[in-house]
């Protein structure tokens, strides 16, 4: 009986171990230099799913990690969750794309500093041969009611994200409320509602970031795009320290000047997704013309 | 068909090559499910013998309630404890949400019941015998306690075992405790949620063949130490 | 009773609608072997269960040392320290044979090398010394029994309750074990043993008792016959002898106990043309005055042999007990053939199932 206890308590202390090691593995950028001046606490910044799934905060966060010398933890939710872990204090700073949602956010003074970042432009995916014809619409309402009418197959997110914000409004322009079995709310993150939608061979709104990651695996194509009424702008936002005393205001108003820097906007600028740009700087917009 | 060996193949290549993140993921998902496992058995196992062992009026009741808490879903679980551990919750400014510490909480109440319910029947099924023989030869509460974990040790330790199987591969409360953070919160399960949301399915069952081969071996560990426990 | 370890007034115990004990009196003395006789199922186990305070009476009061079992926590579990049980197949708990004989001492707070050394001392007395390293689960049955009774020699408790101590004992070490029964007393320990064998109880007791259906007689049952009530011919009997068959008068069948009051049985010299139907010609094997009366003991179902010789004991005893007076009007000698007769409806059928 000696010989099996001990061996337990080997066991255990090995996963206690790992576990303290899993739990102080910082994040691939180089672990925060301990200056003189002590380290600094981590910053937590809450953003979209679609945003994080596009790639771009690995080559925007590790520079600044660097440069203040504190990680940055990235929690991933929907826009309304994000803005949620926000007004509760969570976070420390939100990064999302959803106008509406972030005024009311400031409007509750539960953000401060709100900067504009950069936009991309969601675009309507879609079968091949098109059955719906939205390729010929005049705009994106007007797609959306061809849809309906024709009752293809439609993959909503239905999970109050800025995407599915983005797709009510359009509905609401198009005075339609979508509702019958050609009408599918998946309830997921983009790219899993991608995925749902190619496999029913339907239409789907979706942000060009996911849909360029997502491309090789799609069977479906872009077939109504309108980069101006489609367009999807990003913010950051501090969460207000008045509310929330113990947030690291000064790490989230620190990355809010990166992301808007000179630096950070070129970051943004220079960003691909199998070879094409996604995003475009607004803070600090390219002399050039943006790269399409 | 085809697709699918495909998307098994590149899931087999991708072990080949052993990510740095994916050893990161792999340590956390062990040290959590550790560290729960054993705090778990540290409150459920006590807890288990003193009712299987004791006669009380509400004791069918109480067991009962048990093994519905067996049926709690995770995320309900996260969900309950992420109001619990945010800012502005009752645990708030133990700020524990969005760190390791967090999932080893969720994960213990996930255990729990488990761990509970299990040690209960094990106590219960030892002979009768042996409480009357401790008993009789002079043992007080804590020892009759010890020696019917003695006695029923392969029972206790599938309680263990059924515990740790439970929350290894759990993602719910890993996901709403822990946040998915890259290289801080994300563990096997929820890298593999991750994954497959992107619709990366290869890196998914890649991380899913990952964690069972993990869990295989932490099993046949305790198969050793079964066989050693009983001569 | 000058000295009662134990003192029984009154007690029941039920399990659900079933009375598997009632017992009015009972006593065992300090410093004695008393031994209760009975059948498997008669409630042995149950008593001893309760008077090792492991087992709460349903009703009625058990004293020990002139103490009350149950009235609190504390006092109970200083009186359980006095008492050793040891069960009818005593479990052996999942280690070596010396930490089992050890976990009492240990228990009671000895110190590892004492009580290892106290225990091996007390293998060494029941003969299983060399076994000390052995696994105990894999123990025969007799060698698990004397392993139980090594744990109660090396704790010396104040009151040993042992369940058939003897049961799977093999020869060999039989006369070892009764020994170390006999110097109990000597040793401080009272010893409560319950056995189904009446030579046992004979053997190592003081006072003997029997328990039967739950119920407790201080004396032992002259007349106590185990067997089956068959039917013959629509009618109950039970085979005791060879040609010697008693007719009862009960719906019971199958295995059974009967028991005979020895005031009930009448001596004849002639087969009794009566309407008993129970009459077994036999030979007065044992005489013996009892103040007023007289107890003669009767072989029957055996060959007849001449007069004036002992019959063999190959038969079976039946007890009579008859007044002084009839006995010397009878003028009864040794050896001499009378039959015993009596009523079917004196029988008293213990156990027995309905058709």
């Amino acid at each position: 009986m000696r010989a099996s206890r001990a061996i337990a308590i080997l066991m255990g202390s090995l996963g206690l171990a790992l576990g303290i090691l899993g739990c102080r593995e910082t994040p691939p950028a180089e672990s925060p230099p301990a200056a003189g001046s002590g380290a600094r606490p981590v910053v937590r910044l809450a953003t979209t799913t679609s945003t994080d799934n596009s790639g771009l905060l690995e080559r925007l966060l590790p520079p600044f990690e660097k440069w203040w010398g504190a990680p940055v933890h990235v929690i991933a939710v929907g826009t309304g969750r994000a803005l949620d872990l926000g007004r509760n204090g969570d976070v420390d700073v939100v990064l999302v794309h959803d106008p509406a949602a972030e005024e009311a956010f400031m409007a509750e003074g539960a953000g401060l500093n709100r900067r504009s970042v950069m936009f991309n432009d969601f675009l309507i995916v879609g079968p091949k041969d098109d059955p719906a014809k939205i390729a010929r619409a005049s705009g994106p309402a007007d797609a959306f009611a061809r849809i309906a009418r024709a009752e293809a197959p439609f993959v909503s997110r239905s999970d109050d994200s800025g995407t599915h914000k983005m797709e009510l409004a359009v509905w609401k322009k198009a005075d339609l409320q979508p509702a019958g079995k050609w009408y599918l709310e998946a309830g997921q993150g983009m790219g899993a509602t991608l995925l749902v939608a190619d496999e029913k061979n339907g239409y789907c709104l979706t942000d060009r970031g996911t849909y360029l990651a997502m491309r090789a695996k799609l069977h479906l194509a872009p077939r109504f795009e309108d980069p101006e009424a489609l367009r999807n702008p990003y913010s950051i936002i501090a969460v207000n320290p008045a509310v929330h005393r113990d947030v690291n205001y000064l790490g989230a108003m620190a990355l809010v000047a990166w992301v808007t820097s000179p630096e950070g906007q070129k970051i943004i600028a220079d960003f691909r997704v199998d070879g094409e740009g996604l995003f475009h700087p607004l803070a600090v917009p390219p002399k050039e013309p943006a790269a399409k | 068909m085809r697709w699918t060996l495909e998307q098994l193949a590149e899931a087999l290549r991708l072990l080949g090559s052993l990510d740095r993140q994916v050893l990161s993921a792999l340590a956390l998902s062990l040290g959590v499910a550790t560290l729960s496992t054993v705090l778990a058995t540290a409150a459920g196992v006590p807890i288990g013998i003193a009712v299987g062992l004791g006669r009380f009026r509400g004791k069918r009741i109480l067991t009962t309630v048990l093994h519905a808490l067996l049926a709690l879903p995770t995320v309900l679980i996260g969900l309950v404890l992420y109001t619990a551990l945010s800012s502005r919750g009752l645990l708030g400014s133990w700020r524990l949400l969005y760190t390791p510490a967090a999932i080893v909480v969720g994960q213990f109440v996930l255990a729990l019941p488990l761990v509970t319910a299990l040690a209960l029947a094990a106590a219960e099924g030892v002979d009768p015998r042996v409480r009357l023989t401790a008993l009789t030869l002079g043992a007080g509460r804590w020892r009759v306690a010890r020696t019917i974990l003695a006695e029923g040790r392969g029972a206790f330790l599938a309680a263990v075992v059924a515990g740790f199987g439970r929350v290894f591969g759990e993602v719910g409360i890993s996901m709403m405790l822990g946040g998915n953070i890259r290289g801080y919160t994300r563990t096997v399960t929820t890298a593999i949620a991750l994954e497959t949301a992107k619709g990366d399915v290869p890196l998914g069952i890649a991380l899913g063949l990952v964690l069972m081969a993990v869990a295989l071996a932490v099993n046949l560990l305790f198969l050793h130490l079964r066989r050693r426990a009983t001569p | 009773m000058t000295n009662p370890a134990v003192e029984v007034r009154g007690l029941t115990k039920d399990y659900g609608p079933r009375r598997v004990l009632d017992v009015d009196r009972f006593t065992v003395e300090a410093g004695s072997i008393s031994a209760v006789v009975g059948p498997n199922g008669s409630g042995k186990t149950t008593l001893l269960g309760i008077l090792a305070t492991l087992e709460p009476p349903t009703s009625g009061e058990v004293l020990l040392w002139g103490e009350p079992v149950g009235r609190s926590r504390i006092a109970d579990r200083r009186l359980r320290r006095r008492v050793l049980m040891v069960h009818e197949r005593p479990w052996m708990f999942h280690t070596t044979v010396l930490e089992n004989v050890a976990y009492g001492l240990a228990a009671r707070g000895v110190g590892r090398r004492e009580a290892q050394r106290r225990a091996a001392e007390a293998l060494e007395r029941v003969g299983l010394a060399h076994a000390a390293g052995w696994f105990a689960p894999a123990l025969s049955a007799g060698e698990a029994r004397r392993t139980a009774l090594a744990r109660a020699l090396a704790v010396e408790p104040d009151l040993a309750l042992l369940d058939e101590p003897l049961a799977d004992i093999d020869a060999q070490h039989r006369a070892g074990v009764e020994r170390i029964l006999r110097e109990l007393p000597a040793r401080g320990t009272t010893v409560l043993l319950t056995t189904h064998r009446l030579e046992t109880a004979y053997r190592l007791a003081d006072r003997c008792a029997s328990l039967i259906g739950g119920s407790l007689r201080d004396t032992l049952p002259d007349n106590h016959f185990s067997g089956t009530i068959a039917e013959s011919d629509g009618e109950p009997v039970m085979a005791i002898a060879p040609g010697c068959r008693l007719h009862l008068a009960t719906p019971l069948r199958g295995p059974a106990h009967v028991v005979i009051d020895p005031r009930t049985v009448i001596l004849s010299r002639e087969p009794a043309h009566s309407s008993a139907r129970n009459s077994f010609a036999g030979r007065i094997a044992a005489l013996a005055a009892e103040g007023d009366r007289v107890r003669v003991t009767v072989d029957v179902g055996m060959p007849a042999s001449p007069r004036g010789v002992p019959a063999s004991p190959r038969g079976v005893p039946i007890v009579a007990l008859i007044t002084d007076w009839s006995f010397r009007e009878m003028n009864l000698q040794l050896g001499e053939p009378v039959s015993a007769v009596f009523k079917t409806v004196a029988l008293e059928v213990y156990g027995g199932k309905p058709p």
